[in-house]
């Protein structure tokens, strides 16, 4: 899947080198131009004051009194002394110019859960991962995507050779998020992660840092600007609502009498800078139960490890990173190198020891171990005890992100520790994600489809969850105080989230057939319009109002009577992307109580006879002309009820119904399968390279000695049913399905299952064994002991005396 | 009597669909197909297709990205080359062009382009108001046709060189008065004040533009022109080029900015022009400023059905209410705004003829419920107040770049022959009353117009 990038990678690869050869000539000119301190460390341990003036992106001196002032510059203010361009090429902002990257990390993950999206993408060329080019993502699409967790430069400040022709970019609006010095370096605790999320999803890029690192307040969304807006145009005089400019402003308290700001910096970065974007947690673990890196228990810090100069060439810590680098310091920062003072080849050539790291006994471990397991099999990660243990990790499930509401998200589904060779032939830890997307064949390949020409293809199909929430939604403004509208279908009850989702609980003991809508009230729910008889001269006049307000709140929101799929399964057309994403088509929300039907004209409630045939219908339906319907299509009901409670978002049906709307060359991949549509029009799945699940080796969090593999014994390993080889694991996907691929610990390692069963079983007669051992040695021992009293009776002559 | 259900009690709304069979969808879609595939460099350009059209943009500043923007979404027109004399404006918009894959010529100076840019169908004028007329007439002479923004010039000898030398070369100029275009405006005012009279006779107008307070526009100082180009161009600093619309040399000030637009409309419900205005305004708030920066003005109608007045005003000091436009009429009223939200309804007066008719025939959407009286604990809520009129939402929607309309009609005009909806003559009109308004500031008193004024 990379090859047929080559020419754009080069293109791209060709264009930054340029720009960091060519286009940082102004900043590299102004470093001279202002440089104070040469960048050469002076010996001294103490991190110096930062009382330095903030300077924006056109390296002026900001004033905090100043009207519209400018965010801060890193290039400008952090520039001078420490070489802007030297640290935007170190490895948190190389991605897009340095792919051959040696040992593979995480991917970024392209999640969209609507339409059953997950697909690794790095511009990396690491296995298993699709590069931004071949998915159609732009430098701007990724900044979007990701720039919650970058740490600015690189792909969030593409030089303009980048950028042509995209135009969906906003470059010119949003300025570019420059590499992002604070994220890292800032002690203070003004340094919020999740406000540089929020202003990257605003498109502030050129803000973020500023706001990021509690420098100023910033406000406005760039978001919403027009496109040919320029920040030389200033604040919009007729929009202070809605498309308001961005802006900052600086707390005048916080600058000295000549406009210094006190930086509260340090180097190496705190490990909770670090953690913004690097943690990972086992999925359902209490925050109370969660240890941390036994490292960072020990009292260091990340950096104190993953070290780097101010070329940012962090220090990953793999064995092999010395050679890959050329630089044999690195051994020392490996595992095995800090504890053993080992290098990569297993001798003793590094000195260890480094920061009082300790040196392992490792008694009665067979050698073997050392030569075909990396240290982290036995320290690292979770624990092989009772399967794998699916973790969340900060930058793809959107960690430590916090908000109004939770925005962390379950895609995609991450699994440790799967032990597998890696490229030195040891068997090492890795974690794992089976990617779900739909594409279409070309050739013997499999091309990705954007997911959102998928909602465009799929229309209706995979709308009923949105469907349900928007019906659910508008009637919560007919709802008196303490009602929350829901929707009851089978044994469970779903109401609105506020996530705009659906949220299921269990309502009832038995099935029931259908779907009704109610009003939840003191844990009961009550119908929404209770039975009567409009017929009746007696009825309660204030049903009908009641019928009224319902409809009308229906009426505000065309989406909870359009979306709805028409009786006999129809799909609507595919539409174009640009189209809004409702469209209304003329269908209206109309109750039906008996044999009389209930609508609005021109805001008042009428009513007509109720078509004949149509009796079947009662409550809530949608009409248009002479059609009548139910609000919700029997799809919407099964999708609703078997999604609910499941994290997978995709049902077999809809997976059947969209690739028959996106035609033949369709397929759909997810746990570990390919599916598509035989001649018949059924589902079929079957194994595919293009369905094989991504991996990466980790390395966190290590666990204490006491914790490691092996503690036990060799039975933590080596018996019959040891979690360590025999641990199965189901490939999972976005859709709710049993077709998947299923794997064995020992599959993923390449051994035989039942060799490693049988040498298992050996380790059940080695306690015999050895007393088996025991007895003859004493023996041979008792033999020898005869032997040399005869031997000795001999010399002394007493046995010539006898 | 009951109805049955195929009584369809939703009148056949004119959507924007049904309505504007260009669509913002189609409209954008195909528009980026052409521009962003078929536009190539000058140096490998394509021979011109038969319906290809060829266009340069004079003044690259803010005005001129937001028409460029409009005409990326039109088919089949051409950005060949753009103009500004300062360089980070053309830098910025020969970037923005590349992102949809249009590559351009770049020229400092407006002869530069006109003498090397052959094969141009049209130009769009976007500079500061006083070289309007130098810029138009140059590439009326040049035999293009010329869309040209707003205020046609900041004088009306300038504005009338633009109207003959339009007509001596036959060539096309359409003044930027985008309202003019505005499919909700021309349903308004034609279908709904004009045709179907559902105000009955307009006595009364009202119109303001209200913004808050703002600073002057800065620049990067590395972007600064220098003192010579400044004075090849006739600026006198670099501030007063980036706020050329405060100095009298330059610009008109606000009520030439912003209330030429409303200005207009005034005359285009009245159908004639006003008789006369009455100003008050001046610089009361800031002190660097040459125009005055309020201004409240009275001008009188005379109309076939009897005088009308029309109330104007413009503040630079404070938002409140924002821009719109009021029609009131002995029958009803009709509130307008280029942002929907802010007025797009009429508003019926109570002994008015049944407007349900219009409903039915999609010329308006059926009442918006009033308010209704809602439950409360506050037994000492008084809610015997009069309820609010119900508005009747105008059907229209316009679902594109609010100058996509006018250009579109320009670009029409040149190639179709379709008639012009702000040609230089009408927009001359409104120029008159608008410049006039700011003589009548300085001069403290009602001025009258002599109906010859008008013409160019």
């Amino acid at each position: 899947m990379k090859t047929q990038d080559l020419l754009t990678r080069g293109l791209a690869a060709g264009a930054l080198l340029a720009f960091l050869g060519a286009g940082l000539a102004p900043a590299q000119e102004n470093t001279e131009k202002k440089a104070q301190l040469p960048h050469v460390w002076d010996g001294g341990k103490s991190t110096p004051v930062h009382l330095i003036e903030l300077r924006d992106e056109n390296d002026k001196p900001i004033i905090p009194t100043e009207t519209n002032p400018f965010p801060y510059s890193a290039r400008y203010t952090c520039g001078p002394c420490h070489e802007y361009a030297k640290v935007a090429a170190g490895r948190h902002f190389n991605a897009p110019i340095s792919r051959k990257d040696g040992r593979p990390g995480q991917p970024w993950f392209l999640v969209d859960a609507a339409t059953g999206t997950v697909i690794p993408v790095s511009y990396r060329d690491w296995p298993g991962s699709f590069s931004p080019e071949s998915l159609g993502l732009t430098a701007w699409n990724m900044t979007m995507l990701f720039g919650r967790n970058m740490p600015g430069g690189g792909t969030a400040e593409p030089p303009a050779e980048m950028e042509a022709p995209d135009p969906s970019a906003r470059w010119t609006v949003s300025g570019k998020a420059e590499v992002n010095c604070l994220a890292c370096h800032n002690a203070s605790p003004k340094q919020d992660h999740s406000e540089w999320a929020k202003e990257v999803l605003r498109e502030n890029l050129r803000w973020a840092a500023t706001a990021a690192a509690g420098l100023g307040e910033v406000g406005g969304m760039a978001s919403r600007l027009p496109s040919t807006w320029d920040i030389y145009d200033g604040p919009n005089p007729d929009d202070h609502e809605w498309a308001v400019v961005p802006y900052v402003k600086y707390d005048p308290k916080d600058f000295d009498s000549k406009h210094r700001y006190r930086f509260d910096i340090s180097y190496p970065p705190t490990s909770n800078r670090c953690l913004a974007c690097h943690s990972v947690t086992p999925v359902g673990q209490a925050l109370s139960d969660s240890d941390p890196d036994v490292h960072l228990a020990a009292g260091l810090k990340c950096a104190d490890c993953h070290r780097n100069d101010l070329g940012h060439d962090m220090t990953r810590g793999y064995e092999g990173e010395a050679a890959d680098k050329g630089r044999a310091m690195l051994e020392s920062f490996t595992c095995r190198g800090c504890h053993l003072g080992e290098d990569a080849e297993g001798e003793n050539r590094v000195t260890p020891g480094r920061l009082g790291a300790p040196y392992p006994k490792h008694a009665g471990i067979p050698l073997v171990h050392f030569k075909r397991l990396t240290c982290t099999v036995c320290h690292s990660g979770s624990v092989l005890k009772d399967g794998f243990t699916r973790v969340r990790t900060s930058r793809a499930n959107r960690l430590a992100i916090y908000g109004v509401a939770s925005w962390a998200t379950d895609f995609p589904f991450i699994y440790e520790p799967i032990y597998a060779e890696n490229s030195r032939g040891k068997i090492a830890p890795n974690r794992i994600v089976w990617p779900s997307y739909w594409g279409r064949i070309s050739g013997k390949a499999i091309i990705p489809v954007k997911p959102e020409e998928v909602a465009v293809a799929a229309g209706d199909i995979l709308k009923a969850e949105e469907h349900a929430a928007r019906v659910l939604a508008a009637l919560t403004t007919a709802a008196a105080e303490g009602e929350t509208p829901v929707l009851v279908s089978g044994d469970r009850m779903f109401r609105l989230n506020v996530d705009a989702g659906l949220d299921a609980s269990a309502y009832g003991t038995q099935k029931k057939n259908g779907w009704s809508l109610g009003m939840l009230k003191d844990g009961a729910v009550l119908p929404m319009v209770p039975d009567f008889d409009p017929d009746s001269p007696d009825r309660d006049p204030g049903l009908e109002t009641r019928v009224q307000e319902l409809l009308t709140a229906l009426s505000a929101d065309p989406a909870a009577v359009s979306t709805a799929l028409a009786l006999d399964g129809t799909l609507a057309a595919p539409d174009d992307p640009a189209a809004p994403a409702v469209k209304p088509d003329g269908r209206t929300p109309v109750f039906i109580m008996k044999k009389t039907l209930y609508r609005l004209s021109a805001g008042y409630l009428e009513t007509v006879p109720a078509p004949e045939g149509k009796a079947i219908l009662k409550g809530f339906a949608w009409a248009r002309g002479d059609e009548l319907g139910p609000l919700f299509s029997d799809l919407d009901i099964r999708t609703i009820s078997q999604k609910a409670g499941r994290e997978q978002t995709l049902t077999e049906e809809q997976v059947t119904l969209v690739l028959g709307a996106m035609g033949k060359s369709a397929v759909y991949i997810s746990g570990g399968r390919l599916f598509r549509l035989n001649g018949k029009g059924r589902l079929t799945a079957e194994r595919s390279e293009a369905a094989k699940p991504v991996m990466w080796p980790l390395a966190h969090d290590v666990r204490p000695a006491q914790q490691s593999l092996g503690r036990n014994g060799c039975s933590d390993c080596h018996s019959v049913n040891s979690g360590f080889f025999f641990s199965k694991l189901d490939g999972r996907g976005a859709l709710l399905t049993k077709k998947t691929e299923k794997r064995s610990s020992t599959s993923f390692m390449g051994m035989s299952g039942l060799f490693q069963r049988l040498f298992g079983l050996t380790f059940l007669v080695r306690p015999i064994l050895k007393i088996v051992l025991i007895f003859c040695g004493l023996v041979i021992a008792a033999m020898f002991l005869y032997a040399g009293f005869r031997a000795l009776g001999r010399i002394s002559g007493l046995s010539d005396r006898k | 009597m009951k109805r049955t259900l195929s009584d369809n009690p939703v009148p056949p709304t004119l959507s924007r669909r049904d309505f504007l069979k260009t669509s913002t969808a189609a409209g954008l879609g195909a528009a980026l197909t052409i521009n962003a595939i078929g536009q190539q460099s000058p140096a490998v350009a394509t021979p011109k297709k038969t319906d290809e059209f060829d266009i340069a943009v004079i003044g690259c500043g803010a005005q001129g990205r937001v028409l460029i923007e409009s005409v990326l979404r039109i088919p089949g027109i051409r950005i060949k080359a753009i103009c500004d004399i300062w360089e980070y404006s053309r830098t910025y918009t020969a970037n923005y062009l590349k992102k949809y894959g249009v590559i351009v010529s770049v020229y400092e100076d407006y002869r530069d382009l006109l003498a090397r840019e052959k094969g141009l169908d049209a130009a769009i004028v976007a500079t500061p108001d006083w070289v309007h007329a130098e810029h138009a007439n140059a590439c009326l002479r040049a035999g293009l046709h010329v869309y040209c923004e707003k205020e046609m010039s900041n004088s009306l000898e300038k504005a009338r060189s633009m109207v003959r030398a339009a007509r001596e070369t036959k060539k096309l100029l359409q003044i930027g008065h985008q309202r003019r275009s505005n499919p909700r405006y021309i349903h308004a005012i034609e279908r709904l004040i004009h045709e179907r009279k559902i105000l009955g006779r307009v006595t009364m107008a009202y119109a303001q533009w209200n913004r808050s307070k703002a600073d002057p526009l800065g620049w990067p100082e590395r972007y600064t022109i220098d003192q010579a180009t400044l004075d090849k161009y006739g600026y006198r600093s670099m501030s007063e080029f980036r706020n050329w619309r405060l100095f009298k040399k330059y610009g008109g000030g606000p009520m030439v900015d912003l209330g030429s637009h409303q200005i207009d409309l005034f005359g285009w419900v009245h159908g004639s022009n006003p008789r006369s205005v009455t100003a008050s305004g001046g610089t009361d708030y800031y002190k660097n400023w040459e125009w005055p920066d309020n201004v409240i003005a009275v001008y009188e109608f005379d109309t076939p059905q009897g005088r009308s007045r029309a109330l104007y005003q413009v503040q630079t000091t404070t938002q409140h209410g924002g821009f719109y436009e009021t029609f009131m009429g002995e029958n009803g009223s009709l509130v307008l705004s280029e942002i929907p939200q802010k007025g797009n309804w009429a508003m019926r007066e109570p002994h008015a003829p049944e407007w349900d008719s219009l409903a039915k025939a999609g010329l308006l959407q059926a009442e918006a419920v009033p308010i209704q009286k809602t439950a409360s604990k506050n037994v000492f809520l008084d809610v015997r107040v009069t309820a609010e009129a119900g508005r009747w939402p105008l059907p229209i929607e316009l679902a594109k770049p609010a100058h996509q309309p006018h250009l579109e009609n320009f670009f029409d005009a040149a190639r179709n022959g379709t008639p012009l909806n702000c040609p230089a003559e009408l927009a001359f009109e409104s120029c008159v009353a608008v410049l006039t308004t700011n003589e009548a500031v300085k001069a403290r008193r009602m001025v009258e117009f002599k109906p010859e004024e008008f013409k160019a």
